[in-house]
Formats: C-alpha cells, sequence, structure tokens
C-alpha cells in the first residue's frame, strides 16, 4: 500500500496537464453517491454502524483493479491536519470528508484519479476525475466522451459489486430527500479569466442559476479571491435522466467557454488596451514583488495563463510545457504555504520562487495576431 | 379538520383526520361556528381540552402528537429516525426511512415543491443573453446501450428499457445500411 507522503508528493497528472478548450476547461470531474441497505446514513449513526459499513465496503472497493496497486487506504484519524488540508486543494477530499473521523475512511486509486470516501455524508462517495483528454471533435468539444464512457464503466462495476440502496420510484437513495437519482454530478473546473477581467461573472451567474446548473468559486466560497477559477455542477436529477443531465450540463459548459473566448478577443481588440495593460502589470509585480499573498499569486498565475495562451508571452519551453510548470508551481507553493509552521515568512517565499521561476523561464513578449487565434 | 389555538401569543395548529374529530365530538363544522359564535366561552374550553389531550399540555408538540394520534407513521422502525428530525434536518436516517415514512414523505416534499416554484414576485422577469441550450446527443456505443438496456430490466423499468430497446435497433440497423 503506498503511503500518504507519496501520493501528495507530487501533484496529480490531470491536475498539471494544460485545460482544454484553449485552457479554460481545466478539468472535469463526477461525484458519485452510494448507500447501502440495513444501514443508517453517516450523518445519523454510531461508530458500531460506520465500522459495520466500512467493513462491508473497504472488502469490495479493495478488490478493485484502481484499488489495488499503487493505491492508499487509510482510517480518517490517521490523515493529520495538513495533509487533509493539502488533500482538500487537490480536490481529492471532500470539504465534509475533512472533518470526518473514527469509522470513516479514505480511498486513493493507484493513479490518484478516484478517490473514495467511506462514510462521508453518503456510505460511499466517489470523486472521478478525467485524466487526460483526448484530442476534441466537432461532436465532443470539451473532449468529455470517453470520460463519460469510462464513468459509466465504473459504475456499472461499483453497482454490480454491491447492493446499492435504490428503489424504482427514487432511483439511489440519499440522506437528502431531493438528491436521490442517478447519484452521479458532474462538475467542471473552469478558467474564465476575461470574464473576470471584464467584470461579467455576474450575468455568467445570473445566466446560471437560471439555467439550473450551480456556479461556486473553485477554491472557496470567497468570491474576491477566485484566481478566476469557477467549479461548474449539475444538479442531481431525477432516476433514469443521466444521459439528458450529461448532454445538459456539457452544453451549458460550452456556452460558457465559448462565452470566454468571445471575450477574450474583444479584450484583445480593445484600443485602450485594458488586458494588455493589465498582465504587464502583473508580471511586473511577479518580477519584483518581494511580499505575494496567496490570492495575488492565483490572480497573477491566471493572468500569466491567459497571456501564453493568447500568444502575448512566448515562452522558449513551448506553451504546453509552460502551462504544466506553472500549474505544478502553484500547487506546490498552495501546498507549502498551507503546511508551513512559519506563516510570516509565507509572503516572502511565494515572491521569491515566483520570482525565480520566471527568470529561470526564457520567455518574449509579443503582439498576437488577432486572426490567426 | 384543522383548528388554530393562540396559547400566551403562541400560535398552535392541529390537524385531525375526519375520524379523530368524530370521536371528539369535533363532526360538524357548521355547529362548531354556531358554538364559537355564540358560545364562545365553552367553544374555548372544548377545543382547550382536546389539545391538551392531544399534546400532553406542551403546544410545541402539537403536530407530532396530532400525527400519533391519527395513527400516522412518525418514526422509521430500523432507525428510529422520526418526522419530527426530517422537518429539522431536512435528512433521513437510513435508506429505509424511504419505505417506512414514504406517504408523509412525499406530502412533506409536494409542499416544498410548491413553495419553491412559486414565482417570486419581487424578481423581476430578465432577459439574459445566455439562453437555455438544446442538449447535444452522446452517441453511445451498443454495448453500454445494452448494458444500460439489462439494469433497466433489472429494475423493471419497462419503459425505459423499450426505448433502449429500439434506440440498439435503430443503431444496428443503420450500421446493417
Amino acid at each position: 500500500m503506498t503511503k500518504l507522503s507519496t501520493i501528495l508528493a507530487t501533484p496529480p497528472e490531470h491536475l498539471v496537464l494544460p485545460g482544454t478548450h484553449a485552457d479554460t476547461v481545466l478539468g472535469v470531474m463526477a461525484r458519485v453517491v452510494r448507500n447501502l441497505h440495513g444501514h443508517p446514513f453517516p450523518g445519523w449513526s454510531t461508530l458500531d454502524d460506520r465500522r459495520a459499513v466500512a467493513a462491508e465496503l473497504l472488502d469490495g472497493l479493495q478488490g478493485m483493479p484502481e484499488f489495488t496497486r499503487g493505491a492508499y487506504a487509510a482510517e480518517m484519524p490517521k490523515i493529520n491536519f495538513n495533509d487533509r488540508r493539502r488533500l482538500l486543494l487537490l480536490n481529492m477530499l471532500s470539504p465534509s470528508m475533512a472533518a470526518r473521523q473514527e469509522g470513516c475512511h479514505l480511498l486513493v486509486s493507484g493513479k490518484r484519479h478516484i478517490t473514495a470516501m467511506v462514510n462521508e455524508e453518503e456510505h460511499l462517495v466517489l470523486h472521478v476525475f478525467r485524466q487526460k483528454a483526448k484530442r476534441p471533435t466537432k461532436a465532443d468539444p470539451l473532449s468529455v466522451f470517453p470520460f463519460l464512457d469510462d464513468l459509466e464503466e465504473l459504475v456499472q462495476r461499483l453497482d454490480e459489486r454491491f447492493n446499492f440502496a435504490r428503489n424504482r420510484e427514487n432511483g439511489h437513495l440519499t440522506s437528502i430527500p431531493t438528491e436521490c437519482g442517478d447519484g452521479i454530478q458532474l462538475y467542471a473546473m473552469l478558467h474564465l479569466p476575461a470574464l473576470n477581467f471584464a467584470n461579467m461573472m455576474g450575468q455568467v451567474n445570473k445566466a446560471m442559476e437560471k439555467l439550473h446548473v450551480s456556479i461556486s468559486p473553485f477554491y472557496s466560497d470567497n468570491h474576491d479571491d477566485t484566481g478566476s477559477r469557477f467549479m461548474l455542477y449539475s444538479i442531481p436529477g431525477p432516476a433514469g435522466t443521466l444521459n439528458d443531465m450529461q448532454d445538459y450540463f456539457f452544453t451549458v459548459v460550452l456556452r460558457v467557454v465559448q462565452r470566454e473566448l468571445g471575450v477574450r478577443m474583444r479584450l484583445l481588440q480593445e484600443p485602450g488596451q485594458r488586458l494588455q495593460d493589465h498582465i504587464g502589470r502583473t508580471y511586473g509585480m511577479l518580477m519584483n514583488a518581494r511580499r505575494l499573498s496567496i490570492k495575488e499569486l492565483r490572480d497573477a498565475g491566471s493572468a500569466l495563463r491567459l497571456a501564453t495562451v493568447l500568444g502575448l508571452i512566448s515562452w522558449e519551453c513551448g506553451t504546453e510545457q509552460f502551462i504544466r510548470n506553472l500549474n505544478t508551481l502553484s500547487l506546490q507553493l498552495a501546498a507549502d504555504a498551507i503546511t508551513a509552521e512559519d506563516t510570516e515568512s509565507v509572503p516572502l517565499m511565494l515572491a521569491a520562487r515566483c520570482r525565480a521561476f520566471l527568470q529561470s523561464s526564457p520567455h518574449t513578449f509579443q503582439t498576437p495576431d488577432t486572426a490567426t487565434l | 379538520m384543522f383548528l388554530t389555538q393562540i396559547v400566551n401569543g403562541q400560535m398552535s395548529e392541529l390537524a385531525l383526520c375526519e375520524e379523530c374529530a368524530k370521536a371528539r365530538g369535533l363532526f360538524d363544522p357548521q355547529s362548531l361556528t354556531f358554538a364559537e359564535k355564540f358560545f364562545p366561552e365553552e367553544f374555548k374550553k372544548q377545543v382547550d381540552k382536546i389539545v391538551r389531550e392531544l399534546a400532553g399540555g406542551d403546544a410545541e408538540k402539537l403536530p407530532a402528537a396530532a400525527e400519533a394520534a391519527c395513527d400516522v407513521i412518525t418514526a422509521c422502525p430500523v432507525c428510529r429516525f422520526t418526522l419530527e428530525d426530517y422537518r429539522r434536518t431536512n435528512r433521513l436516517g437510513c435508506p429505509d426511512c424511504y419505505t417506512f415514512l414514504a406517504n408523509e414523505l412525499s406530502s412533506e416534499q409536494e409542499t416544498q415543491e410548491a413553495d419553491a416554484n412559486a414565482p417570486d414576485a419581487a424578481e423581476p422577469a430578465q432577459q439574459d443573453s445566455m439562453q437555455e441550450p438544446a442538449p447535444r446527443a452522446r452517441k453511445k456505443s451498443v454495448k453500454a446501450l445494452e448494458a444500460e438496456l439489462q439494469r433497466a430490466v433489472e429494475r423493471e423499468d419497462y419503459e425505459r428499457a423499450a426505448e433502449l430497446r429500439d434506440e440498439i435497433k435503430a443503431i444496428n440497423d443503420s450500421a446493417k445500411a
């Protein structure tokens, strides 16, 4: 069994890859929820109940190929506070699971693209991430179809392995009656710097409300500290509507992405050059700042990504490699900031490492040809 | 039958089924109105007596007491989760609660859904440029459809099974063509 330190040593591959669709779709994830018959839900259970559920589920899960070679499994009390925060940062742990103790278990697949939480708010919650996205096609512009096929196959194997609680009327039964149904929610992690820069996120939020798709800042509930990253997620649908829900959700995501790309072009062509000015100022701050907060780091990282994708900055190592390096650095810095013993030194550390990163990555500024973009 | 009582400024509502109302002499709503109008003191005493009898003197327990008196299942026999717990938390205790509290849950959910769907007068209708999109159809493999068909048959969802059967047939026919 792999150690947690190994799991956390480097960020998972799916988190460092450049996003698809001009770096707007950073990742896609599904939350799968299942419960067992004859046991109280975790929020209403005793320690003995939770242990009985864990014994039944762990036995079956550890027989699945995803959770055998290179996988990690532990009861929650064995995971310390800092490691929980780092797992939260990587979306490998849900906020409610981060607070759980005895009788609750975490499993991470060998490839780190699936985490299984036993006795979260439901008996079993899986976070399944899209691994490397294939080349987009006209029929599948967001490159999600292979992921959805894999997800379906995984869920089918899971449902065959366990006798999960379900009935004809409600589908899979959950602790919250309004969330019964197919037991699958989809998440898209989006990078929307142009919409954010143009103060259009309020419009997007209103539109999502009307379209019954939820949206929240990626890192926390703080709308002032988004780093232009947002999470769109589907509302659980009634049983038997999964395929329709998937199609609908990703069509909405595509609309948001198209809006973002349109605003990027509009900003680039503005005579006032507000976007170019913003990127130039951000670059100057990163090269010269002596103290950086996490919020400044996130905002600056977002601006650098945008500048790279739009061709305002050309990196010798190539666009894709630069974004991989930037993602890796951002995740490592965030993890180091979380675990730092001396919190006073964190802003100094962030500024110094950002400066060193930029100085060691040869690059040139250029004027992009908007016609080719 | 619904009774509303105000004790020390606190309003309590009592719902009785027809049988319980008859058993307590409340079988004729018209005569109740008559009694309330012409013998207010006697009427109040009578209602007080019924309310105390049902609630055991505790006005806050009125809904649960009324349900208990009407032989409504208010607790799941498997996990002991009660309807009161559900009202407080909006969650259930175990999967079996769906079986034992089904009737009560559906009526509560209908009430919640009606509240949620009620138009908000304070919010003016807005035209947003991001219109509701038409969903794209994801072409699924025959294998995946067959697996889904199998599951639909297992859960006796024959309507969905028939749709899937037709879908598979259409794909196979087009492949042959």
